[in-house]
């Protein structure tokens, strides 16, 4: 849950006085043009910013008390480039759960994102855009985290694998039960998703509410121009 | 047999100067540009060896464990300061780290060299002392130098690989980790270089000395070794301490990388 949250980077502010109440929710979108704060707000999320004002709470308490590395854990977070580690797409899968020390199926994980079992020791940066993509969600999914942030997952993918993308996103909400918080500036993401959605404009929440309603009957002029295409993108965040 | 020492006067410091004035005339004639940096480097090197000679001399005869001390302490100090002032971003943060990284690295690789090679105490070998901590400092210091600006380098080059070792859980000293190796092996490379053609090209610096001084060949050798053992263990040491505290300086107490 989010409370007036204000956010600054690079000296410029990303983020005005959002509040978010996200407790309850399964699946959320969160749309807007470039520029707007999306990614900003999930790094928030994630621990990889603090809120220059407001509060952030998470399962009731202040995200500022939990332990970081904890807080990191139960809050994944699957970037909008996959950021893959040197080595082998094992080394990656295992990456967090050696850290947690914990033991996982990293050909179970593997085959859950829809990759074949045989890149498990390849060296990760071989494989194409799409699959390390998709290895950054195993990487992700294997610190089991209950809430899944997803910055852009379909970005620089053609329509095959972005409807791929999708498919698993859907069914990983479906089968480990994860919460996703997705971000994307593609309204037919969140179309497939459904969910709740979230319009973000120069850092400022314009709407929230069930995606279909959002998408269909946007409340807000913002949302309306941004649905049509006709919101002007600021600077890449 | 006995091979003379050539004491060398101020006469003969003159006439070497000749060197100097020919560098310079090359320098000129074939319009590198170089003659006001040389005269001010010769006349540095002449200052510099001339006070340096003079503080040994004073040192030596004080017999004081605190004056050896004080003396390599303005030594950890100056490289220190030199190795801070060569990086792009200058911080007291860094000349701290370097502070401690340098005279851990120095304390342990003396009291090694002291307590088990030599055997003695330092305040009766002041003349190995004071040199082989110059030694272990500045090859120390060269490394760290090396190290933090490959370091701060690879940070920046690699922000989304570290984040997304945070986001997984990751400590910062872990999420870093693999550009601490590269570091810490870039920094090292040169010693191993040198290592592998140590007497082949060259006679290394302390053997040379040590001949010149009227040393036995056989004798010199064995220091030189020493001398090839002991740096390495002090880059490295220094290197992998300078990264560790220095690298602290690019966290927020929250373990966030911050903007740079």
């Amino acid at each position: 849950m989010l409370e007036d949250v204000c956010s600054r980077r690079v000296g410029r502010e990303v983020l005005r006085g959002v509040s978010l109440d996200l407790r309850n929710e399964e699946v959320v979108s969160i749309l807007g043009p470039s520029g707007a704060g999306k990614s900003s707000l999930l790094r928030l999320l994630n621990g990889l910013d603090e809120p220059s004002q407001g509060h952030i709470s998470y399962q009731g308490q202040d995200v500022s008390s939990i332990p970081i590395r904890d807080l990191r854990r139960e809050v994944g977070m699957v970037f909008q480039l996959p950021y893959l580690f040197d080595g082998s797409v094992r080394e990656n899968i295992l990456f967090g759960p050696t850290i947690w020390r914990r033991s996982v199926d990293a050909e179970g994980l593997l085959k859950k994102v829809g990759l074949p079992v045989d890149l498990i020791d390849r060296p990760a940066h071989q494989l194409s855009v799409g699959q390390q993509k998709r290895v950054s969600m195993a990487r992700s999914l294997a610190v089991e985290p209950h809430v899944l942030l997803l910055d852009e997952p379909t970005a620089n993918l053609d329509a095959t694998a972005a409807g791929r993308i999708l498919d698993l996103i859907l069914s990983l909400r479906d089968e480990l039960g994860v919460a996703l918080l997705m971000v994307s500036h593609v309204i037919h993401d969140t179309e497939i998703l459904g969910g709740m959605a979230a319009v973000l404009h120069e850092g400022r929440l314009v709407e929230f509410g069930p995606a279909e309603r959002v998408l269909k009957e946007p409340s807000s002029e913002i949302t309306r121009r941004f649905l049509d295409g006709d919101l002007d993108s600021r600077e890449e965040e | 047999m006995s091979l003379p020492f050539v004491d060398l006067g101020l006469d003969q410091i003159a006439i070497a100067f000749g060197f100097v004035v020919v560098t310079i005339g090359m320098s000129w004639l074939f319009g590198f540009g170089l003659e006001r940096q040389f005269t001010v480097a010769s006349i540095r090197v002449f200052i510099q060896l001339l006070v340096l000679g003079y503080v040994l001399k004073y040192i030596f005869a004080l017999e004081s464990h605190w004056a050896l001390l004080f003396l390599v302490e303005c030594m950890v100090l100056l490289a220190a300061v030199e190795a801070a002032r060569r990086q792009e971003e200058r911080s007291t943060g860094l000349v701290i780290s370097l502070l401690i990284s340098l005279n851990v690295a120095v304390t342990l690789v003396l009291l090694f060299l002291f307590g088990g090679v030599f055997q003695g105490d330092p305040l009766h070998l002041p003349h190995y002392f004071i040199p082989l901590a110059g030694m272990v400092i500045g090859n120390a210091a060269n490394g760290a130098a090396l190290a933090v600006h490959r370091l701060a380098a690879d940070i920046r080059s690699h922000r989304g690989e570290i984040e997304a070792a945070l986001a997984l859980g990751a400590s910062p000293q872990r999420a870093i980790q693999p550009y601490v190796r590269a570091t810490v092996r870039t920094a090292l490379i040169p010693s191993i270089n040198t290592m592998m053609l140590t007497g082949l090209v060259q006679i290394p610096g302390i053997m040379g000395g040590m001949l010149m001084a009227g040393g036995a060949p056989m004798a010199a050798a064995r220091y030189q070794m020493v001398i090839m053992y002991m740096l390495p263990c002090g880059v490295m040491g220094a290197c992998l301490l300078t990264a560790f505290l220095f690298s602290r300086s690019y966290f927020s107490n929250r373990e966030q990388l911050r903007e740079m």
